[in-house]
């Protein structure tokens, strides 16, 4: 944002005391605009999950509040805002009002270095992955506080729960991102996206297999750490009676929603963004002296002069890409959410130390031996190398890539086949 | 032998091969979970939103299944409202004493001068009625029946007691059950809708029936007189 605005201020020749004012808005719109987004974001996504899930249940889902129900969100964020906002009597009342609070600015802070696309983010840190990492971690003392806080019993339950898991389960989530940090070199996150290319074996999870391995771990302990299904553990419903949220009711009820969902939005990011190419496009012959397939990174966009047409579409690209990406990376969460049941907790305890915490360093150690081999780069730029080492890197890279095609493929196959072997007397097939 | 991956055996190469074998089955049973439910994602949700896409007058739930499987419709034990065909009751009365919450009232009259017996009455208070099937077992001749009808929307209560015998004056004569023939009962449904009860005769702002007493008078069996001029002799 602050190149942009420099941008802007050379173009027009803005005396110095203005600009100042600009640098102001400029930053503003960089707080707000995020955030904004991640409000409209969990809504969505929320009514999204809702739809999906009742179609995966052979149910409609809600479909009442505007055409198929796309402003349902309003009308149930409307409802809840409406509600009274109670504090128990034997509750520990400023811990209790300052718990979901605490939640819910430690997932917007990391908002703060999740990328929109091309030169647009809230602010490109130097260690934004370790930003990222240490202020999420906010999120835990909040469910932990208002869990204590509360003064009940299923309250506690919860937040203790939460504190375990989110604590176990920083090792691998930590430990995966680190892998990305390793190949890349960098913490800054449009550092990352710019190492990557766009080309789906140029991602950073098709490096090798154990980068492959990286980004599986990073998913399940993500999914962890947001407390999502199947790790929903802090507050499944049907053993606490809502965990840490229990006694909590109007807008503070709904802030522990948003931070469940805006956690969502992070870690589909981040996964995008360490694992899956960010927004990287194609150049599509816009930028001068480069060819049309080379790889359009942020850097790249930011270098382009702001009023240039290059600039604006490879931003709306750059955008879309990431846009859809992160979406889809969002749908996998929740279809995951509407498939696996919840795990115990010592299932989910034996699956953090004895399965991800190993395979997690054991993926890393392997991986910085690999790198002294597989140099990281686009495959343009490995196949123009035409040496031995790049051609090995790229084989590599393509084995990869076709191992993640084999799965896809295989997957489909069974959705298919599910759909083929349906029984006809329990449901309409076919008709979509 | 035990099976692979059963506990009993020690071994560190076992316990390496277990330990992977079992990452593995993790991966693909998720996979086969996901495939399950984007499968159903893929296909129509079973919902029938009734009752706004619903015409009121067939069965669509009834008539889409049809199209996919014949055979296929509202189960064929499905309990919805009774209905009674009149011209194969025998007036045996063995429907109402089953019934345990009095539902069905039938008034039996006998034509003056002759030995002749007339059912007068035949009611069933669909409002009342707990869809047990009690008073479908013992019918003799199946004219007693569950329907799959289940709209009869009304605005007075009242308007929700089916009189299988429409008009007092114009009595039943029962049904004599004959030997080796097949009993000829009308289709399931049609009766009801052509009292109006339900189907595209029902009015659901009918007015308030007269006062007939029918749902006061159940147990007083002598709610009508019969004119018994207009019995068909």
């Amino acid at each position: 944002m602050q190149g942009i605005v420099d941008q802007v201020i050379d173009r027009f020749g803005i005396p110095v005391a203005w600009s100042q004012l600009l640098y102001f808005v400029g930053a503003g719109l960089a707080i707000i605009l995020p955030f904004i987004y991640v409000l409209v974001f969990a809504g969505v996504y929320i009514l999204l999950e809702r739809r999906i899930g009742g179609r995966m249940q052979s149910r409609i889902g809600p479909n009442r509040v505007g055409p198929q129900g796309v402003i349902q969100w309003v009308a149930d964020a409307l409802k809840v805002l409406t509600k009274e906002d109670l504090v128990p009597r034997s509750a520990d009342g400023p811990l209790f009002r300052i718990g979901p609070l605490l939640a819910v600015v430690g997932v917007m802070l990391g908002v703060a270095v999740v990328p929109f696309g091309g030169p647009w983010i809230g602010a490109d840190l130097d260690v934004g992955l370790l930003y990222l990492l240490s202020v999420t971690s906010l999120v835990v003392c909040g469910i932990l506080m208002s869990g204590w806080a509360s003064n009940s019993k299923w309250a506690l339950f919860g937040g203790l729960r939460s504190t375990a898991q989110i604590v176990s389960y920083e090792i691998p989530h930590a430990t995966s991102l680190l892998a990305v940090v390793l190949l890349t070199g960098t913490m800054s996150v449009q550092g990352i996206i710019g190492s990557q290319g766009w080309l789906p074996w140029d991602w950073l999870a098709m490096h090798s297999p154990f980068a492959l391995a990286a980004f599986v771990i990073y998913f399940i302990s993500s999914l962890a750490e947001g407390s999502r299904v199947p790790f929903d553990l802090p507050e499944a419903e049907s053993e606490l009676v809502a965990g840490y949220n229990t006694e909590y009711s109007g807008w503070r009820f709904l802030l522990f929603f948003l931070t469940e969902l805006a956690n969502v939005w992070v870690m589909s990011a981040i996964a995008v963004v360490g694992f899956l190419g960010g927004g990287n496009v194609p150049t599509l012959g816009l930028v001068d002296g480069m060819p049309w397939y080379a790889t359009a990174t942020p850097a790249v966009i930011a270098s382009l002069p702001l009023a240039s047409v290059g600039f604006w579409v490879l931003v709306v690209f750059s955008f879309a890409s990431i846009m859809f990406k992160c979406w889809v990376v969002a749908v996998v969460i929740s279809q995951v959410r509407w498939t696996m049941p919840r795990f115990r907790v010592d299932q989910m305890m034996l699956l953090c130390w004895k399965y991800l915490v190993p395979l997690s360093f054991a993926a890393i150690l392997v991986l910085m031996v690999l790198m002294r081999f597989l140099p990281l780069a686009d495959s343009a730029r490995l196949a123009a190398s035409f040496d031995g080492r790049g051609l090995v890197a790229l084989l590599v890279r393509l084995a990869t890539t076709a191992l993640c095609a084999l799965a896809v493929a295989w997957y489909v196959g069974r959705v298919a086949f599910t759909i083929r072997n349906a029984r006809d007397e329990l449901f309409v097939k076919f008709a979509l | 032998m035990p099976r692979r991956g059963s506990p009993g055996i020690v071994g560190p190469r076992h316990a390496v091969g277990r330990y992977f074998a079992g990452i593995w089955t993790a991966l693909k049973n998720v996979g086969e979970g996901m495939a399950v439910t984007m499968s159903w994602l893929l296909r129509r949700p079973i919902t029938v939103q009734y009752p706004d896409r619903y015409d009121g007058q067939l069965n669509r739930f009834m008539r889409d299944l049809e199209q996919i499987d014949q055979g296929q419709k509202l189960p064929l034990a499905y309990r919805g409202f009774l209905e009674v065909d009149m011209d194969v009751c025998t007036a045996c009365q063995a429907c109402e004493r089953a019934c345990p919450i009095d539902c069905i009232a039938i008034t039996i009259d006998k034509v003056a001068d002759e030995r002749r017996r007339v059912m007068t009455r035949f009611d069933i208070d669909l409002g009342k009625c707990m869809y047990c099937g009690l008073c479908v077992d013992p019918c003799p001749t199946a004219a007693i029946q569950h329907t799959p009808e289940f709209e009869a929307t009304s605005q007075y209560v009242e308007n929700l007691v089916a009189r299988f015998v429409p008009d007092p004056r114009r009595p039943c004569t029962p049904y004599k059950i004959p030997k080796g023939q097949q009993i000829p009962r009308k289709p399931l449904g049609s009766v009801l809708r052509e009292l109006g009860v339900c189907g595209p005769k029902k009015d659901p702002f009918a007015p308030l029936p007269p006062f007939s007493g029918a749902r006061r008078s159940f147990g007083l069996h002598a709610a009508f007189s019969v004119d018994r001029s207009l019995c068909d002799k």
